[in-house]
């Protein structure tokens, strides 16, 4: 079965700067890929580059196929056969994402007149039957309104719509969630479990907060200074991390959610590397407690075993089974 | 927001081109208007020796008259010097009428609220919706011409869209913390305006003070030209063009010189007003070229 | 949205009424007697009287305004001391010229500037000369360009009519004065916007959902520089009402701003007096309507302000 997303050896520069260094990465049919990190890792990069998104002064090397195409090469007119098609692209900040001055279901049924060659009207109807399928209780009524008339939710669900108006085979999320106050999350989140269910899509997720795909991914990598530090399955990941910088997260996100600790909450000490420092050695060897001196010189290489792939000197390696309660 | 300490200061570490090249060129206006008296009386009509022998004024570079002269025997360079000092007054002075009365109305309106921000604001919209140019002339008629009729009546027509700009400024600022804390502590009405207010409103100000400025040149010109502004014999570049018309077809330096000199002192008061905006690029929405 | 029409003429209404106000004082202010202006040649002291009375010159000042008021509401706006005709045929006369002038100036400004605004925002190399152009444009005005073209053209090349009239060849120059001067706000406001557009999030949007680039410039960005646009239009209209009024006398061109200024040295009260308010009401109409397009076009200004 091949790969919806396949990410070989990508890297993302603006100028000199390398924004995504030698990202490798395959989302299956059907599967949910959440990238996790924080602010300034490449997470963003990674995303915008697997539609060919970025600005125009950014580079991309590697392989990014998408249904077995690499769209790296590819020219304006050739991508715009993979867009929308192929792949459906879901940001964070709705209202700045939704063209102010045009109604809802002109903005999701352009895309019928613009790939399946409707007219007008035909597309706003399929545009109505899309806000259904997101279960927006009122489609007809939101169609008409425009996006500054609509809550956080439910232009968030207008986007979600609209990427999968063409039933792609993947969709890119690059933080749907993070603009939208709990319950709301919550609800997007039922939203998409539903959805994929359904639709069987593929969905690159991408969050700082790792409780929020908790649930929902199949498939979890953790990015740390541009570079993917560790991979594996959601059970892997969560259940058994590796790379230190995954466990500080997970210790992080038991604290908020358990909050048995008194008040006391762990946080990752330091701060990660800005985008232009040289750095020497493994990124992330400043804040590690396990950093030894070959950490300070040599960046480590990813190495899979057990298919999990993780590039760090010092990862920790899970307890055979069987072997402790 | 604008800049505190060491961000103002790397700002003026590097003026800008536009913002140098324009003070430049106002600086020559104002050497050249200063100078006004070295050239020769510019009311002094010389029938025999300032026209041609048919009668018709002289071109450039004929002696005595470097410039030329005018339908009247007058020589051009000496009244292009004296226009200077109109123009350059009406920039600063009816500007900095204009703006004051405008930044009062707007801070009032803006500030106190209810039935006097509406009353002023109602008036605001009667000063924008007279049109210019007619209005002057109404008021022309009735006032004696010259230099105190132009200051009066571009500061009259020239108020209300700073005013309007002011008061949006205010309305935006009338909420924020600083006011409502100043408002806590007890301080009167026009403390909070005058201490508070105004110094957030300088970099508006700041900036628009050019573009006022040759609004208000460019009118001067206009209604000097039409014989609502500066009346002859005090020569303004509007009247000279005007004096000038009838025989801009054998006599185009009468035309263009006074032309010349307008474009330089408005084009010196747009680049400064340029030079100011790349400086403070969040007052951009007063701006104009885009570079 | 009923509401805010009767809110924005009720706004307007105030407008004019304060103007209306504002001519009949300075009416007072104007030297000049009526009476002896309006009266035929050596007139008698009855007939002088007479006219007196007709005009109600004797009786208060709140009487006067009174009648004055009056006569508007008829549409009366009084009798030209110099040619012995109502106010309002003379203008009237006089509006269809204006009215053409203006239309062809604005056309020419919104349609050059535009287009020039969206070049600049699309190509960096017009963007430099356009800032060269906007730069001699913004420093120059109405009669002074207005005189250069027709010295250029008129007087040198030959190639334009240069005495007054109202043909179509005499609406060329100063069409393009009209359209020269207004292009830089045009161009600019219609290059920031494109800008703004350009880099914008759903720009990027409309990018990630495959759309081709005619289709993302006209059907998304077009639609957002065109606000600004209508807005420019409504701020513009004073200003460049008094620019068709200078043009107007530069070319001779026959409409009501050269009878304003022709008015003004002919002592003709009643006439300046009209023009004025007949331009103050046509300034108050176009912004209302300005209002109207602009919230046709752009939602976002439909929201009732707080």
């Amino acid at each position: 079965m091949s790969a919806v997303l396949s990410i070989e050896d990508v890297w993302v520069r603006y100028g000199d700067l390398a924004a995504v260094r030698s990202a490798n990465l395959e989302v299956q049919p059907g599967q949910v890929a959440a990238l996790i990190g924080e602010t300034g890792c490449g997470k963003s990069s990674l995303a915008l580059a697997t539609a060919r998104l970025l600005p125009a002064n950014a580079r991309i090397t590697g392989r990014i196929a998408i249904d077995g195409q690499d769209i790296v090469p590819m020219s304006r007119e050739e991508l715009q056969t993979v867009r929308g098609i192929k792949v459906g692209f879901v940001t964070q900040d709705a209202m700045a994402a939704l063209n102010p001055v045009l109604p809802v279901r002109r903005q999701i049924g352009e895309m019928f007149e613009a790939h399946r060659g409707r007219n007008r009207h035909d597309a706003e109807e399929l545009a109505v039957e899309a806000l259904r399928s997101v279960q927006i209780h009122d489609p007809e009524g939101v169609a008409r309104l425009y996006p500054h008339q609509l809550s956080g939710g439910m232009r968030q669900r207008v986007m979600i719509a609209m990427a999968l108006a063409l039933s792609p085979p993947l969709i890119v999320a690059d933080e749907p969630t993070t603009a939208l106050d709990v319950s709301t999350q919550a609800e997007i989140l039922r939203l998409v479990a539903a959805l994929r269910h359904e639709l069987g899509t593929s969905i690159l997720w991408i969050t700082h907060d790792m409780g929020v795909v908790a649930e929902l991914a199949d498939i979890v990598a953790v990015m740390y200074a541009g570079r993917i530090v560790e991979q594996g399955t959601a059970e892997q990941v969560f259940d058994a991390p590796r790379h230190p910088y995954t466990e500080a997260l997970l210790r992080t996100l038991r604290d908020l959610r358990g909050g048995e600790r008194g008040g006391h909450m762990y946080q990752v000490p330091g701060q990660p590397p800005s985008l232009d420092s040289a750095i020497t050695g493994c990124p992330f060897h400043p804040r590690c407690e396990r950093a030894s001196q070959v950490c300070t010189d040599i960046d480590p290489r990813p190495e899979v075993s057990d298919g999990v792939r993780v590039a760090c000197h010092h990862p920790k390696l899970p307890v055979p089974e069987g072997a402790s309660g | 927001m604008t800049g505190s300490g060491s961000e103002r200061g790397g700002a003026i570490r590097r003026f800008p081109p536009s913002l140098l090249v324009g003070l430049g060129l106002l600086g020559l206006v104002l050497a050249f208007a200063l100078a006004a008296p070295l050239f020769g009386n510019p009311t002094n009509q010389d029938l025999t020796h300032g026209l041609s022998p048919s009668g018709l004024p002289l071109g450039l570079g004929s002696p005595g008259y470097l410039l030329g002269s005018d339908p009247l025997g007058r020589s051009e360079l000496p009244r292009l010097a004296y226009g200077a000092r109109v123009s350059l007054t009406v920039a600063v002075v009816s500007n900095i009428t204009s703006l004051l009365v405008g930044a009062t109305v707007g801070i009032v309106a803006g500030f106190y609220g209810g039935i006097v921000e509406q009353a002023l604001m109602r008036f605001t919209d009667m000063g924008l919706s007279l049109p210019t140019t007619l209005t002057a002339l109404v008021i022309a008629a009735v006032l004696p011409g010259g230099m105190l009729r132009v200051l009066i009546i571009i500061t009259a027509l020239f108020w209300a869209y700073p005013a309007r700009l002011i008061y949006g400024e205010i309305l935006r600022l009338r909420h924020r913390a600083f006011v409502e804390a100043a408002e806590a502590a007890g301080a009167s009405g026009p403390t909070i305006m005058r201490k508070h207010l105004l110094p957030h409103l300088s970099p508006l100000m700041i900036t628009y003070f050019p573009l006022n400025a040759v609004s208000a040149v460019l009118f001067e010109a206009g209604i000097s030209f039409l014989g609502a502004g500066v009346n002859p014999p005090t020569p303004s570049w509007g009247n000279m063009i005007s004096d000038g018309e009838s025989a801009i077809s054998y006599a185009p330096h009468l035309l263009v010189e006074p032309a010349l000199c307008i474009l330089v002192t408005t084009m010196a008061f747009v680049l400064i007003g340029e030079g100011l905006k790349v400086m403070n690029p969040d007052l951009a929405r007063v701006s104009w070229l885009g570079a | 949205m009923a509401r805010r029409l009767i809110v924005r003429f009720g706004l307007a209404a105030v407008a004019v009424f304060g103007v209306v106000v504002l001519t009949f004082i300075l009416q007072y202010v104007i030297p000049g007697d009526p009476a002896k202006l309006l009266a035929p040649r050596a007139p008698s002291a009855a007939v002088l009287q007479s006219i007196r009375d007709q005009l109600h010159l004797d009786r208060p000042m709140l009487l006067q305004f009174a009648y004055y008021l009056g006569g508007l509401l008829h549409g009366n706006l009084g009798q030209s001391y110099v040619q012995r005709e109502p106010v309002t045929t003379l203008i009237a006369q006089r509006l269809p010229a204006t009215g053409m002038l203006a239309l062809a100036g604005v056309v020419c400004e919104m349609v050059l500037g535009t287009t020039l605004g969206i070049l600049a925002a699309l190509k960096p190399s017009v963007r430099r000369v356009m800032y060269g152009v906007n730069l001699l444009l913004l420093s120059t005005t109405y009669f002074v360009l207005g005189l250069v073209l027709l010295l250029v053209f008129g007087f040198r090349l030959g190639i334009a009519p240069v005495t007054g009239g109202e043909g179509l060849p005499q609406l060329v120059l100063p069409a393009i004065t009209l359209g020269l001067i207004g292009l830089p706000w045009y161009a600019q406001i219609v290059q920031d916007a494109m800008r703004d557009a350009l880099s914008s999030s759903y720009v990027r949007t409309a990018m990630a959902k495959g759309l081709s680039e005619r289709r993302i410039v006209m059907g998304h960005v077009i639609r957002n520089v065109l606000s600004p646009v209508v807005t420019m239009t409504g701020l513009d209209l004073g200003a460049y009402l008094s620019g068709v009024v200078i043009v107007e006398t530069v070319f001779g061109w026959p409409g009501m701003g050269k009878l304003a200024v022709d008015s003004m040295s002919n002592l003709d009260r009643p006439v300046v007096m009209g023009t004025v308010l007949v331009g103050t009401i046509a300034v108050v109409f176009f912004n209302i309507l300005a209002d109207f397009v602009r919230w046709y076009i752009d939602p976002r200004t439909r929201i009732e302000p707080a």
